[in-house]
This record gives C-alpha cells, structure tokens and sequence, in this order.
C-alpha cells in the first residue's frame, strides 16, 4: 500500500471528522441537557443545507456568509419546536419521546420533499473551492473550511457553556433538574435555547459542507447515523468526548475506506464501537458533564 | 367494550366479503369488450406511486404518446381501425401488486400487458402473464435472467444489463481502431450492492477474454459520505479507463473528488443510473462535461422517427424524451405491428405474430438503435446499447457509429487544461 494513499486517507478522515464532531457535539448537547435522543437531527442539517442552498440562488450570496442566516433560521425553529412540542412531553415515557421527535423528523423531510423535490441539488462555489496540493497530497479548501470552522464553533460552544448565565443555566439544568428549578432558572426557556443551539450547530454543519456536498432531503441521515455512534462512543453527554470520538471516527473511517473494500470500511468504526461498549460502557471519555 | 370492539371488526369484515364478492361478479359477469373490433385493449404494469413514481410517469407518458400516435394515423387497419386503449396498473414499486394488476388487465381484456420498470416486477408480472396465455412486453427490466426463464409470452425488445458491459468493450475497441490510441488497463468502481456486484462480474469476465486488465477493483458503499479513498487508490493505479456503476448521489460525490484529487484518465464510462440521470448535468455543471455513459437510447440519435418523437413528447410534456420513455413508446408500436399482422384480437394468435416480429430501426416505430427480432425466450437477439458523451452540457450519442449525432471526445481533457 502507497504510504500517500494512507496519509490521503488520515488527512481526509481527519477533515470530515471535524463536520462530524459539530453534528455529534450538538446532538450531545441536546441529549446531556433534555435527555432527549433527537432523532429529527438530521434533518436540522438538512433544512440549514436548504437555506444556504436557496439564499446562494435567490441572493447569490456565499455559502459561507449565509451561515449566519441559516444558524439564526434554525435556532428559530429548534427553539419553537422544544417550546411548543417537546416541552410538552418532558415527563413523559422515554418511548414517547422518540416518537415524537421521529415525527418530527418525518414531518420535515417529507415537506423538503414536497416543496423542493427529491432532485439533487448543489451549490456552485467558484471562490475558496479548489483544492491545495501538497507534494502528492491533496488538501481540499472547502473541507478546510469546513474543518476549522467546526472547531471555532466547538470552542465557541464550550465557552459559551462555560462562561456565560444562559450557559451555566444550560449546564445546571443538565446537572441537576430538580436542583435549577429550585433556585428559579426558568425550565422551559432554557430548554428551548439549548435545543435551539442544537440545531443552529447542526445547521452550521450542513452549511460548511453545501460546498462540496449535494443536497437532498435525506441527506441528513449519511451523517446523523454516525453521529449516534460518535456519541455513544464518546459518552452520553459527555462535550469532549463527541469532539474526540467524531475525530476518532473520521479518521478510522477513511484508512477503512482504503484499507477494506466497499462496505466494510464501516468495520472499524463499529468495531471500535462495539469494543467500546464490551470494555468502557460509558464511552471513552466518561459520563462528565460539561 | 371489548365486545363492542370485536363486533365492529366483524362488520368491517362482512362489507369487505360483500366488496370481494361483488368485484368477482363484475369480472365473470360482465361481457368481454376486447374482442368488439373498435377498440384493442393493453394494460400497463406501472410504478406510478411511491419513490420511483417520477420514472414511471416517464414511462407512462411513453405509452400514452405511441397509443395516440396510433390512433391519431388511423388505428389498426387490419382490425378495420380499432383504436388502441391502454388501461393503466400501479405496482406501487411491488412485485406482488404487480401481478395483481397484471391479472386485473388480463380479466378486463386485455390483448397484452407491458412494463413494469423494475426486474423484481417484471419477473412476477411475466409469470401471471404467462399462466393466462397473454403475451408481456417488458418495456424496462434489464436483468438478464428474465429471458432465459423459457417463457412463451414474454417479449424483450431492449438490451440485458450483460449486454450493456458487453457494448462497453465494443466501444473500447472501436476506439482502440479508430483513433489508434492504446487501451490496456481498466479501473473499475461501483456502489457494493447487487447492482454493482453483478456488473463488477461481468466487467471481470469480459476483461479477461478481451485482453483487458483490471488493474483497480473498487467497490464503496452507497450514499457513503466522502470517497477520497477509493479515488485515491484508483488514482494510484492508473487506469487508462474508468468505468463504473453509481446511483446518483455517489455519482456526484465521485465526481467531484476527482476533481479535486486531479484524478485524469483517458475516460470515464458510466452504465445508466446516476450518470444518465439530467440531475447529474445539472448538478455537477462543467464537471460533467466528457463523462460517458452507456445507455439503452438517447433522444439525438439518428434513427428514423427519433427527432419527431422527441418533439412530439417536448410538445405534449415539457420535456425531452428519456430513454425509458422511448423504450415504452417502442413497445407498444411492437404490439401495434404485431396486431396487424395477426388481424385478430386472439390472444394466442397475437403471440404467435410478436414472435414472427421483425423490425429494423427506424422502421415503423421502432426507434430503437437495433433492430427487433425475438429469440425463443423472448429476447431481442439484435439489442443493444448507446454510449453518450456529455458535450456541451447535454449528453450526446457517440456510438454505435451509424447513429452517432456526435464524435467521441477521446481522451478526456485533463482537469487543468479545462477552462
């Protein structure tokens, strides 16, 4: 084997891995504060993938100017949909929860499909989208971007959680729910905050990527499925562990990709996963809360 | 309130009995209109609802064109100018609604039934058809082992998937003569699912009895979310040809990475699915340029009849003829041929003449590039494929030479030397 496919193979993996880290970072979030598996994930991406999509054809404006617009459009909705429906379902079974946020899944990627059809769309990027190379290694820009811009975000995210009221309200509720409701943090606004950072991140990735990656209404499914692995190998609720795991995954993703043929460049990630599980149960970086 | 609830189950079920019931009645009661000389009744097997409705609407539109055409230049003259009418089947995407619909077609009169997009469809509907003596025209269904069932009354006039790899090759040493060029090495890559699986076989077998080597073998899984490894490792091994089998999302993905990887070969020759598809030119803009796909028709082909089809159907739908629309559009003027020469509405005399079927291209609606001539198990022994090259934004037909609109462009510029 070429030693530069390999170096291709971790270099590529590693980029990808910082889109995944974003879409598993925020996943996580969502999980650690409401613990709510949010199965309609995927089609945050998928709807922020949308608005870039549409605002770069109607306005002509970049991808990556339009980010913020389609950050703010989706911490909109996140935040309406914990506020009026998911709030209302807190306490209710597990199961439930599920359901709904699968309806809600269901209910969006359906509308994308009405509205927009199932065609395949992308954004035609001419600046900041070629590629570097170096020696016989290739660096892809947008991927690139796409990389460091995930990072900011991660940080960003960190020292908001970290730094600011709304934040340590965010992490008290996911610490201990009876305890912030006692000292007066206001439940349900919180919670729709949160969700609605959620899916502003999850919006934020599906952007970064519109310049190398089509858009369709199920497109959010090829990267929220590896999202859930990420986080349960990371660990439940755990900020860095998504941010480790999502690199971990990305990287052992690609030398599959290159070492095994076809389908079963996924064995290395799910056996990594499965061997997490046997060995470390509460993923790799332990149950912290952020 | 259990009670209660078992006893409305119980209506339900009664009224559904009556409805079965009543429906039965229908079939046997009513007289048969198929043999009235006005009007020849066919039915088509169809996907007109679910995920492949698009394509079966293309399909349907095909039929409905030709059965206009039809009756609009008088009907079938040897039936004193009965007119054509088509009864439409959804199989919703299922074998075994299929059949249901085939058998519904049959019991209301129809003299054929074609279809039904899928292989998995077809092998059910052209059972049913069998068992009730009706002659089926498989208007899309590439796999292979449909015709070789030895089945008496399925008839397919396009191409086989093998044939597909196998024109393929043809190509390959059409342009080895023509241009001089020297092609030794093939890289192969496909989505690894039984699409891709097969066509890897096949790719394999032929290589081998045509002097060609494999030097890249690589499968990847569909809707997969980045596929630099294996165009690495096929830019790695350097293939004087690429050829491969992708459904339209990967197709694009794969694309791209070439691009960026500056992946340069002599060409790239796709096999239908996602490089056939518009979505793949329109997506992908000047990175589809020269990419090449082998195909069962394209609409710039120069047959007889092609050009007025193809404005005929820009004109009554918007847009252009796809391949699958003029597969159906051929079919049903080979029961149409078939008609006239059997003079009957009799089924079994009906076979007998789409058996006895020769038409070459061009030559009464048959705007296929071959000519159709059924074998025993119903196979169009003369079929075969197109190989399109996307040129100016449009994919434009290259070979089989005799129905070219363009000229191969051979090799495929390098990705720098493009503007």
């Amino acid at each position: 084997m070429d030693t530069n496919i390999l170096f291709q193979a971790i270099i590529s993996g590693l980029l990808m891995g910082g889109v995944y880290a974003l879409v598993a970072v925020s996943l996580n979030l969502i999980f650690g504060v409401m613990k709510i598996i949010n199965f309609a994930h995927g089609v945050f991406m998928m709807l922020g993938m949308y608005f870039t999509y549409w605002i770069s054809v109607f306005l002509g404006i970049h991808p990556y100017v339009s980010l913020f617009i389609s950050m703010s459009a989706l911490f909109v909705i996140g935040f309406l949909i914990q506020y009026g429906l998911i709030n209302r379902i807190m306490e209710a079974p597990e199961h439930n929860q599920l359901l709904l946020t699968l309806g809600i899944a269901l209910f969006f990627e359906n509308l994308a499909l009405f509205l927009w059809s199932p065609n395949f769309r992308m954004v035609k990027v001419t600046t900041l989208a070629g590629a570097m190379h170096v020696g016989d290694l290739m660096f892809s820009t947008p991927r690139m971007i796409a990389f460091g811009a995930a990072l900011c975000m991660t940080v960003f995210l960190y020292l908001f959680l970290k730094k600011t009221d709304c934040g340590r309200a965010i992490r008290a509720i996911s610490q201990d729910r009876e305890g912030a409701h006692v000292i007066g943090i206001h439940m349900k606004i919180i919670y729709s905050v949160a969700f609605g950072i959620g899916a502003a991140c999850v919006a934020a990735a599906g952007t970064m990527i519109t310049p190398f990656f089509y858009i369709t209404p199920t497109v959010g499914l090829v990267f929220v499925i590896t999202a859930f692995v990420i986080v349960v190998l990371g660990g439940l609720g755990s900020f860095w562990g998504a941010f480790f795991g999502a690199l971990i995954v990305g990287i052992a993703e690609s030398l599959g990709e290159v070492l095994l043929p076809g389908s079963l460049k996924q064995v290395p990630i799910y056996s990594i996963f499965i061997l997490t599980l046997l060995l470390r149960p509460k993923g790799l970086f332990g149950k912290k809360h952020v | 309130m259990k009670k209660r609830d078992k006893g409305g189950v119980d209506r339900r079920e009664f009224i559904k009995g009556m409805g079965a019931l009543g429906a039965a009645v229908a079939f046997s009661g009513f007289p048969r209109l198929a043999h009235s000389a006005e009007e020849v009744k066919f039915g088509i097997v169809e996907p007109l609802t679910g995920p492949l409705a698009p394509l079966g609407l293309s399909d349907r539109r095909g039929y409905e064109q030709a059965v206009d055409e039809i009756n609009a230049a008088g009907g079938i003259k040897s039936l004193g100018g009965a007119r054509l009418k088509l009864m439409l089947g959804d199989s919703e995407g299922k074998p075994e609604v299929g059949m249901a619909e085939t058998e519904k077609h049959i019991q209301r009169g129809a003299v054929a039934v074609m279809g039904a997009f899928q292989s998995a469809v077809v092998f059910a509907t052209t059972q049913v058809a069998e068992k009730y003596k009706t002659p089926f025209i498989v208007g899309v269904g590439v796999a292979e082992s449909i015709t070789q069932r030895g089945f008496k009354y399925t008839f397919r006039p396009i191409a086989t998937d093998a044939w597909h790899i196998r024109d393929e090759y043809e190509y390959l040493d059409y342009i080895q003569k023509k241009k001089g060029i020297k092609i030794k090495t093939i890289g192969i890559f496909y989505e690894d699912t039984l699409w891709g699986q097969s066509s890897a076989k096949a790719w394999k077998k032929l290589a081998a009895e045509k002097g060609y080597s494999i030097v890249a073998d690589l499968p990847y899984p569909h809707a997969t979310s980045d596929v630099t490894g294996v165009i690495s490792k096929l830019k790695a091994a350097n293939p004087d040809v690429a050829m491969t089998v992708a459904y339209i999302s990967d197709a694009i993905l794969v694309t791209k990475t070439m691009k960026d990887l500056d992946f340069n070969t002599q060409a790239i020759i796709g096999m239908g699915g996602g490089h056939q598809d518009d979505a793949y030119i329109k997506t992908l803009g000047k990175l589809a340029e020269y990419v090449s796909v082998c195909e069962n028709w394209e609409n710039d082909l120069k047959i007889p009849g092609v050009k007025e089809a193809n404005e005929n159907f820009l004109k009554r739908n918007g847009v252009e003829m796809d391949c699958v629309a003029s597969m159906c559009y051929t079919c049903v003027y080979v029961l149409k041929d078939a008609l006239e020469r059997a003079a009957s509405t009799d089924r079994e005399k009906i076979r007998d003449a789409l058996a006895k079927t020769h038409l070459r291209p061009g030559e009464k609606g048959n705007i296929q590039p071959c000519s159709i001539i059924f074998e025993e198990a119903g196979q169009n022994k003369d079929a075969r494929t197109v190989i399109a090259q996307i040129q100016d934004g449009k994919r434009r037909s290259v070979f089989p030479v005799q129905f070219a609109s363009r000229e191969p462009i051979w090799p495929m510029p390098k990705w720098k030397d493009r503007k």
